[in-house]
């Protein structure tokens, strides 16, 4: 049920046990540094230097993916601004749409270890972490343990909701721990640790619908749908014709780890003001309906929803705090900028926060997209940008 | 770092000034707002106030002090609601100077002890964009236009004084009362022998209404003769308040309190006329006051005493008609065109009157203080006017010279004016054949060091 790829594997037990010094004479090394003392030798110059390479980087691998992905590029950039962010992407789209593909090809331009998951009923929770094996060598018997494919910097958990909660749960920990616990051994696992979940909206019956609290740990939710007309045409196009397009890598193999969590520290640089965070944290609390015997207490910069109160039985934890504010420091830095501003709140507003929404089932009955539920937010809280 | 430091410093100075100039543009807002509509409900007060009535100025004046109270609390809630911080000020100058909060994520981290490495980029960016953002920029210096409302409001005000007032009187009756201002001291000293004095006057209103029943102005001779007249000043004070007084322009006695008689509208109506006759009798009398018309109608106060006993007490006055009096105030009314406009010499000129009420407003209260004035008009004639003073002395000789041939005898019948070798009045006024003209009362001029003998001597025959 796994696939992997070898040479993914074996960079990805080095990384594991001797991770990659940064280059001290790289630029993403000063952000690596301490905080403090870097902030002193950066000049204006060296700091705009730094958010130029973040988005000349950016560029290249969405310019890159494009040349596999046809259309979806508003899919391709939030799933590279989930990766940037240091978080996980679960992405719903029927079958035959390029989940698989995207996840692939990004693995491939980012030249990191690549594995996937196809995610079945009869799963278990060691097939995916690994297991202990008792290996006979030299005339005498030890245990080792087989690293199972999450050890991979990108992971593909294809069809995530198919296996059982227990082994879904086995993928939760290692999405928020970033380690892996067999035998009473705890491995740490590569960074960056990237999984893109996806998730299929057909043929539920069998299926394991994921947990909220697992829900939870995915930054983003990203639909996939059905390309459009064009898009359609030439995804026949180029798949079937001879000249298959291919994928060059945008950094170095051995690099390319600490590369990314360079990149990563840099989007923790990004300023946020007091009042952004206030704004951040009204759209979350307004996500969470005032009838629950959970709604936060004291005021408010947004009144109550009456659809929230309607349809929506749990809202947004912190963690949908976090993915607004981790989403828009991307996006600033997309827009060469050093701060957060209210539109790039906005913008990663609806996949950060709209698969924390727990639905209940009047908006099930009614066919409530919670999408449509955060947009009314967000339409409310223009008002607060002034 | 220090570098930084201190630009960040200037950074946020900037802001400040951005921040003191919106809130003084948010004050100076309120507080025209509140002026402009508390001068608008005082130009509201003030329009009724010259056109309206009364009982519409209370309902204004109380609508415009709560419209000033409402207007002060709005400004006061508005400065509070638009009173920005720091942090607020930067908001502004970020939106508009279209900095995607630039500004205000650069004053926050500057609070912050580890600032990011990506601060001097930050920093950078504010400094570049500093001409979209400076204080000059967003907020110049100026003043809100919501001051031309307060000075429309004011300007209205302002004219509202000029166009709204109530209508002038007329230049003719002005023209025609004010030259009476300097005959009517020589009238006073004309006919005040018979008077002596006016009692003192409140007003200039109530200088005009000589009501007859008052009786506090009646002459010397009535209080000599007339007990009741004597004690009536007092009684007639307390009873008419302010009216009581000031109304010694009258001759009680002659006109028996039915002197009002011939209505006081159709007196309004003639009343440029009776102007005019008095006029020419007052140049009569000081061109030439030795026409026996003038003098012959001197009366003494003896006489005038006479008939003031033969009337009826002011209770029951009738005319001579039998029919009752009327109320006080119409006779008031009467009393103040008549006195005007009466050409026999009997009655004080109004402007005679207005020119006495001055001096003695304040004694109208009691009968004591009303007869401590008697005098007052004569004296004050003599003091104040050298040339009244001399008339004074030409009209004593011409007392002198018309004694009192025409002072009837005690109990004898009334004589008529005619039969006394009286005229007929000049201006035409005719009479029924049961009235006479009233007789005017002679008197003669009492200095004041000899009106204690005076008072001896009318006491004595009494």
């Amino acid at each position: 049920m796994t696939e992997r790829t070898p040479p993914a594997v074996e960079a990805d037990a080095t990384a594991t046990e001797q991770p990659p010094a940064p280059s001290p004479r790289s630029i993403g090394t000063r952000v690596a540094a301490p905080r403090a003392a870097e902030a002193q030798r950066l000049d204006a110059d060296s700091a705009r230097a730094l958010v130029d390479d973040f988005h000349d980087t950016f560029a290249r691998l969405r310019a890159e993916l494009a040349k596999v992905i046809v259309g979806y590029g508003d899919v391709i950039e939030e799933i590279l601004i989930a990766l940037f962010s240091g978080g996980h992407v679960l992405i719903e789209g029927v079958p035959g749409t390029g989940k698989t593909l995207i996840v692939r090809t990004l693995g491939q331009a980012l030249n990191l270890s690549f594995n996937r998951i196809q995610f079945t009923v009869d799963l278990m929770p060691a097939d995916i972490t690994g297991t202990r094996l008792l290996l006979e060598q030299d005339g005498h018997r030890e245990l080792v343990f087989a690293r199972g494919p999450i050890f991979a910097h990108v992971l593909l958990a294809d069809e995530i909701n198919r296996a059982t909660p227990k082994t879904q749960s086995a993928l939760l920990e290692a999405m928020a721990e970033r380690q892996v616990t067999a035998a009473g051994t705890t491995y740490k696992l590569p960074p960056p640790f990237f999984v893109l979940a996806t998730l299929n909206p057909i043929e539920m019956e069998g299926t394991y619908p994921l947990p909220e609290a697992q829900l939870d740990r995915f930054l983003f939710k990203v639909l996939l749908p059905y390309p459009s007309g064009g898009e359609m045409q030439r995804i026949i196009g180029s798949t079937t014709s001879a000249a298959v397009p291919q994928v060059s890598p945008l950094l170095p193999p051995r690099k390319a780890a600490a590369r990314i969590e360079e990149l990563k520290a840099l989007v923790r640089e990004v300023m946020v003001a007091p009042h952004l965070e206030e704004y951040a944290s009204a759209l979350v609390r307004a996500t969470i309906p005032r009838n629950s015997k959970f709604a936060p207490r004291g005021p408010t910069l947004l009144p109550a929803d009456v659809e929230i109160n309607r349809y929506v039985s749990f809202g947004s934890s912190p963690r949908g705090g976090q993915a607004l504010l981790l989403g828009a420091k991307v996006r600033a830095l997309l827009a060469r900028r050093v701060n957060v501003s209210y539109e790039d709140i906005d913008r990663v507003a609806v996949p950060a926060l709209n698969h924390r929404l727990v639905l209940n089932f009047a908006a099930r009955a009614d066919d409530v997209d919670p999408r449509a539920l955060i947009q009314r937010l967000l339409d409310a809280a223009k008002r607060l940008h002034r | 770092m220090l570098g930084d430091s201190l630009e960040l410093a200037e950074v946020e100075g900037r802001i400040r000034a951005i921040q003191h100039r919106l809130n003084g543009l948010t004050i100076q807002r309120a507080v025209y707002l509140a002026a402009t509509v508390a001068v608008l409900a005082a130009t509201l007060v003030v329009a009724i106030a010259l056109r309206g009535s009364a009982a519409l100025f209370g309902v204004a004046f109380w609508t415009a002090v709560a419209a000033a109270l409402a207007a002060t609390a709005y400004a006061v809630l508005r400065i509070r609601s638009g009173w920005l911080t720091l942090q607020q000020a930067a908001r502004f100058a970020d939106r508009k100077a279209g900095l995607d909060d630039r500004l205000a994520t650069l004053l926050s981290r500057s609070r912050i002890e580890s600032p990011s490495c990506l601060q001097p980029f930050l920093l950078d960016e504010v400094r570049v964009a500093e001409p979209r953002w400076n204080a000059d920029a967003l907020s110049p210096r100026r003043v809100p236009r919501r001051v031309y409302a307060l000075l429309a409001a004011v300007a209205m005000l302002v004219m509202l004084s000029f166009y709204a007032r109530p209508p002038a009187p007329d230049p003719a009756q002005e023209h025609a009362s004010t030259p009476q201002t300097e005959p009517a001291a020589e009238d006073v000293l004309f006919q005040s022998p018979t008077t002596f004095a006016s009692a003192p006057q409140q007003s200039e209103g109530d200088g005009r209404a000589a009501s007859p029943q008052d009786g506090d102005g009646a002459t010397i001779a009535e209080r000599s003769v007339d007990p009741a007249a004597g004690a009536a000043p007092g009684d007639a004070t307390g009873r008419k308040g302010r009216h009581g007084a000031g109304n010694g322009a009258l001759n009680e006695g002659s006109s028996g309190g039915n002197a009002s008689t011939s209505g006081g509208e159709q007196l309004a109506d003639d009343r440029p006329d009776m102007n005019e006759r008095l006029q020419k009798a007052i140049q009569r009398a000081l061109g030439g006051s030795e026409q026996p018309g003038t003098t012959s109608q001197l009366a003494s106060p003896r006489s005038a005493g006479r008939e003031h006993r033969d009337a009826p007490p002011s209770a029951d006055r009738r005319r001579p008609d039998g029919s009752p009096d009327r109320p006080s105030e119409s006779r008031q009314a009467d009393h103040r065109d008549e006195a005007r406009q009466r050409p026999d010499g009997d009655r004080v000129a109004p402007d005679n009157a207005r020119a006495q009420s001055g001096a003695s407003a304040a004694s109208t209260d009691t009968g004591a203080e009303a007869r401590s004035g008697l005098f007052r008009g004569h004296a004050s004639a003599r003091a104040g006017n050298n040339g009244e003073h001399a008339l004074a002395l030409k009209l004593g000789a011409l007392q002198g010279a018309a004694p009192s041939q025409s002072e009837p005898q005690r109990g004898s019948p009334p004589v008529s004016g005619e039969a006394r070798g009286i005229p007929a009045p000049p201006g035409g006024m005719m009479f029924a054949e049961q009235q006479v003209p009233d007789a005017p009362l002679h008197k003669a001029v009492v200095s004041p060091e000899h009106e204690v003998i005076v008072r001896r001597i009318f006491t004595r025959d009494e």
